[in-house]
């Protein structure tokens, strides 16, 4: 059973795998102070647009831009984006684009978390489509602005 | 007193008076009221179409005239339909096919059209983004046929979910819904359990971590496209698409 199908049935976030691992469907960071959140992308599947989404309390601003949801798009964004975030409670999840329609959290998508660094979150995220893969790789630092 | 009024009005000669009195302003106001009442009476007809003969002529006229009137409407209805509605051959079919030629603002040419044995000019726009869709093909040795948008008949899966009925009529947007769920049902990407869901027309299901709800996936009705509610904005897009109101997720 996938992880989206369980998330379904347990009514839950975050699942562990076969292999032990959690598999989250999203991340919440809570800020408690207005902070710079940097997304660097590490690597992504050429095969279909992969995204990394983002919903906030308050508009996030970036690029000119403020909104409350934001995606960053691997064929768009640049490699490392600096995001000003207020304080508030932050989501990062992962999309993909098929059929001209953008999807999350289904068949075979997930996020497996890493701590690199004490400031440093490393997100390995799975497209819905196949198995489950790193179609997306980010690192995620966050500091106060 | 009553005794009296009968033996004074209503005896005699004046009985008959009266009675005559009587039925005389009655038809009076019958005359008057008839007169006012018809418009057709005292119309304008030009001097050239005044009808001049006894009464039976005139009768004999009026049915002619009725007559050709309504030999012109079947006549009307039969050039443009191939059928007359004011006969009893008037069927479904016909009927779907009288739908049809008012859809296409043409009458169907019932000739078949001549194979041409070279390439037909097409008709489209030619652009860096692509070819833009057809609407017809013009050869000048064939008649000019239009070619219905979207094609027509019994749908099945795989076929436009768009596709048309037989009778040209446009699919209600439950059955484009269940279509398009439908031709989705293969995609490995949505899992055993919603290709279950979609193979019956039913939308896919999953977890929004963001509400901690259950919702199930939506169909833009006008591009027969699966998506799911709520938008993203790309701050890194071109103006254009940013200003297209993002994108669903």
């Amino acid at each position: 059973m996938t992880a989206a199908l369980r998330w379904i049935d347990e009514q839950s976030d975050v699942v562990e795998d076969d292999d032990g691992e959690m598999v989250h469907a999203a991340v919440t960071v809570d800020l408690d102070i207005d902070s710079v959140v940097t997304i660097r992308r590490i690597d992504s599947n050429a095969d279909r647009p992969q995204g990394l989404a983002l919903d906030a309390d308050v508009p996030i601003g970036v690029n000119g831009v403020e909104s409350t949801r934001i995606v960053l798009w691997d064929h768009s964004s640049p490699d490392e984006v600096d995001l000003e975030v207020p304080a508030g409670r932050l989501t990062l999840w992962n999309v993909w684009e098929t059929d001209g329609a953008v999807h999350a959290w289904v068949g075979a998508a997930g996020i497996v978390l890493d701590e690199v660094d004490t400031d440093i979150t490393r997100l390995r995220a799975s497209d819905g489509i196949g198995h489950r893969t790193v179609d997306l790789e980010v690192e995620v630092r966050i500091r106060a602005s | 007193m009553i005794r009296e009024f009968i033996d004074e009005v209503l005896s005699g000669d004046r009985v008959v008076f009266s009675f005559v009195s009587v039925w005389i302003v009655a038809g009076g106001v019958w005359i008057v009221l008839d007169w006012l009442g018809n418009p057709n009476r005292g119309r304008f007809v030009p001097k050239g179409d005044r009808y001049h003969g006894t009464r039976p002529e005139r009768r004999e006229a009026r049915r002619r005239q009725r007559a050709e009137d309504d030999a012109a409407v079947r006549a009307t209805l039969r050039d443009a339909y191939g059928a007359s509605s004011l006969r009893v051959t008037w069927t479904k079919s016909r009927e779907a096919v009288a739908i049809d030629a008012d859809e296409q603002l043409v009458r169907p040419d019932p000739r078949r059209p001549i194979v041409s044995q070279r390439e037909p000019a097409r008709l489209g726009t030619f652009s860096e983004f692509g070819v833009e869709p057809l609407l017809g093909t013009f050869d000048p040795d064939t008649p000019f046929v239009v070619e219905p948008a979207m094609p027509r008949g019994r749908w099945r899966v795989g076929a436009d979910p768009l596709m048309l009925s037989r009778a040209g009529k446009p699919p209600t947007a439950a059955t484009l819904r269940s279509r398009v769920w439908k031709n989705h049902a293969g995609d490995p990407m949505w899992g055993p359990t919603n290709q279950d869901r979609l193979r019956a027309g039913k939308p896919p299901r999953r977890h929004n971590p963001l509400t901690g709800k259950v919702e199930t996936g939506v169909v833009d009705l006008s591009t027969a496209r699966p998506g799911w509610k709520g938008t993203l904005v790309d701050p890194f897009a071109p103006l254009l698409e940013t200003l297209d109101a993002g994108e669903s997720t």
